[in-house]
C-alpha cells in the first residue's frame, strides 16, 4: 500500500478534529487568552519565547483584549483553513501550513506564559502543520516519517530524563510526585475518595514506584519505533494508556499529543516513487 | 535507512531534519535553555521526597476558605498557580532577562521594559478577585490569601508553621 493524497487529507482532517476537541476543552475550562484576560506573564529560559519578547508582544497582548480575541480566533481558524485547503487541494496549502505552524508557536509561547498551561502540550499544534506543507506524495511521506521520529524522540527522551535526572532511582519518587501534584486537593478534602486513593499510593511507596517504573517503561518502548514500524499500532495503544492514566492520576491533560498518532497510523504506507 | 533515503530524495530536507534532531539532542544534553518547539521533556524526572515541604495557598473569600476539591482541576490550577506565578514573576522575569541578555543582547532590541510586567498588586488583586468570582459563581466582598506550608506526617498533610498572609492581595 502506498501513501496517497487521500491519506494526506485524512491526516489533515484528523489533525483538525483533535485540535477542535482540544480547543473545545480549553474553551469549556476558560483557558483561552480572552477568557483568562491575563494581567501578567512569566518568562522562562526559552530562546524562542525571548525572541518573541523582543517585539514586546506579551505586554501588547496583555494590554489589548481585541488582540487576545484575535489570537484565540486564529488558533482555531488557521487549522480550519489548512484542513479545508488540504481536502480541496488548494495551491496555498503550503503557505497556510507554514503560517499555522509559526502562529501556533507564537500562540503557545504567549498562552503558556500567561496561564497554568504547559507549553509542551502545544508541541503537536506547532509541529504537525509542517507535515501538511507538502502536496507531493513522496515529500509528504518523508515529512510524515520525520515527524514520526520526532514524536518517538519526545517519549524516548522522557524516559532518558528519568534515568539521567535520577527520578527512576528514587523509590519514593511517585509518592512524592503525587503529594506535590495534589497537595491542594489533599488539604481541601482529606476524606474524599480521590484524596484517600492518592494517600493510599503515597503511603504504599512500592506500589506507586511500580506505577512510575511502568510509566518510564512505556516511554522507553518508543525506542522500538526507531528500528521498525511494525509495532506502531501497539505504540499508539501504549500512548493512549499513558495519557489516560496521566489525566486520571496526575490531572494533567496531554491528550493534545493525540494528533501525533496520525504519524504512527499512516506510517505503514510506503512511499510512491 | 530513513535518513539515507531522505538524503537521496532531498538534501535540503535531510539537512533540516538532522539539524532539528541534533538541536533536540543538544538542548536536552545541555540541560538549560530551550528553544521552542524544541523542549526538554524531563517533567517529574528529578528526585523528590515525601519529606519535602508542600505549599498550598488558602484562599479566604467572604471569611470562608474556598474548598479546592470542589473545583475542576483546571480552576484549581488557576486559583493556586496564578498566585505562585505572580509571587515569583518579578524575580523570575528579572533572572531570565539577565540570562537571555547574553544571547539576544546583540540585537539591540532587548529593552528591559519588554521583559517585565507592568501590572501592580492592585491590578493583580482585581484580576484574581474577578477570576474567583467567576470560578465560584458568587460575588466576593472580602478576600484574603494565606500561604501555608505542609508536611506529610502520620499519613496526612499537617500544617507546618503559621499561615502567612499574602501582602500582594490588597483589600
Amino acid at each position: 500500500m502506498f501513501l496517497s493524497s487521500t491519506h494526506r487529507k485524512q491526516f489533515a482532517v484528523f489533525y483538525f478534529i483533535c485540535l477542535t476537541i482540544y480547543y473545545g476543552w480549553y474553551y469549556y475550562h476558560g483557558l483561552l487568552l480572552h477568557q483568562l484576560g491575563p494581567v501578567f506573564f512569566h518568562n522562562r529560559l526559552d530562546l524562542t519565547a525571548n525572541m518573541i519578547g523582543l517585539t514586546n508582544l506579551p505586554n501588547v497582548v496583555i494590554d489589548h483584549r481585541s488582540l487576545q480575541v484575535l489570537f484565540d480566533g486564529l488558533f482555531f481558524l488557521l487549522p480550519l483553513l489548512l484542513c479545508v485547503s488540504c481536502v480541496k487541494g488548494y495551491r496555498w496549502q503550503y503557505f497556510l501550513a507554514i503560517v499555522t505552524a509559526v502562529f501556533n508557536l507564537v500562540y503557545a509561547v504567549l498562552l503558556s506564559s500567561m496561564s497554568p498551561s504547559s507549553i509542551e502540550g502545544f508541541t503537536g499544534w506547532i509541529m504537525l502543520p509542517i507535515v501538511l506543507i507538502f502536496r507531493k506524495e513522496e515529500s509528504f511521506y518523508y515529512a510524515l516519517q520525520s515527524m514520526r521520529y520526532f514524536f518517538l524522540l519526545i517519549f524516548f527522551s522522557s524516559a532518558l530524563w528519568k534515568i539521567r535526572a535520577g527520578g527512576i532511582f528514587n523509590t519514593e519518587q511517585m509518592s512524592a510526585v503525587l503529594l506535590e501534584q495534589h497537595a491542594a486537593y489533599l488539604v481541601a478534602a482529606p476524606g474524599d475518595w480521590f484524596s484517600r486513593f492518592i494517600s493510599y499510593l503515597v503511603v504504599h511507596k512500592q506500589l506507586s514506584y511500580t506505577i512510575y517504573l511502568i510509566a518510564t517503561l512505556c516511554e522507553f518502548v518508543f525506542l522500538v519505533g526507531f528500528f521498525t514500524r511494525k509495532y506502531d499500532r501497539l505504540l499508539m495503544i501504549v500512548f493512549l494508556v499513558f495519557v489516560t492514566t496521566d489525566y486520571f492520576l496526575m490531572r494533567i491533560n496531554y491528550f493534545s499529543w493525540t494528533a501525533f498518532l496520525g504519524c504512527l497510523w499512516f506510517s505503514r504506507y510506503e512511499r510512491k516513487v | 535507512m530513513f535518513l539515507k533515503q531522505l538524503y537521496g530524495y532531498s538534501k535540503t530536507g535531510c539537512i533540516i531534519v538532522v539539524t532539528f534532531l541534533l538541536a533536540f539532542i543538544y538542548i536536552n544534553f545541555k540541560w538549560g535553555i530551550v528553544a521552542a518547539p524544541v523542549f526538554q521533556y524531563g517533567m517529574y524526572s528529578s528526585p523528590v521526597h515525601i519529606s519535602d515541604t508542600q505549599t498550598v495557598y488558602m484562599v479566604e473569600a467572604n471569611k470562608k476558605i474556598i474548598n479546592g476539591a470542589e473545583l475542576s482541576f483546571t480552576d484549581r490550577d488557576i486559583v493556586q498557580l496564578s498566585l505562585a506565578d505572580y509571587e515569583r514573576e518579578g524575580f523570575v522575569n528579572e533572572t531570565v532577562y539577565n540570562t537571555m541578555h547574553r544571547f539576544l543582547g546583540f540585537t539591540g532590541m532587548m529593552d528591559h521594559y519588554k521583559f517585565i510586567n507592568h501590572t501592580n498588586d492592585t491590578g493583580f488583586t482585581k484580576w484574581y478577585h474577578a477570576k474567583l468570582e467567576k470560578i465560584t459563581g458568587s460575588s466576593i466582598d472580602s478576600l484574603a490569601v494565606y500561604k501555608q506550608h505542609f508536611l506529610w506526617q502520620q499519613n496526612t498533610l499537617q500544617p507546618s508553621g503559621a499561615p502567612i498572609k499574602l501582602t500582594f492581595i490588597v483589600p
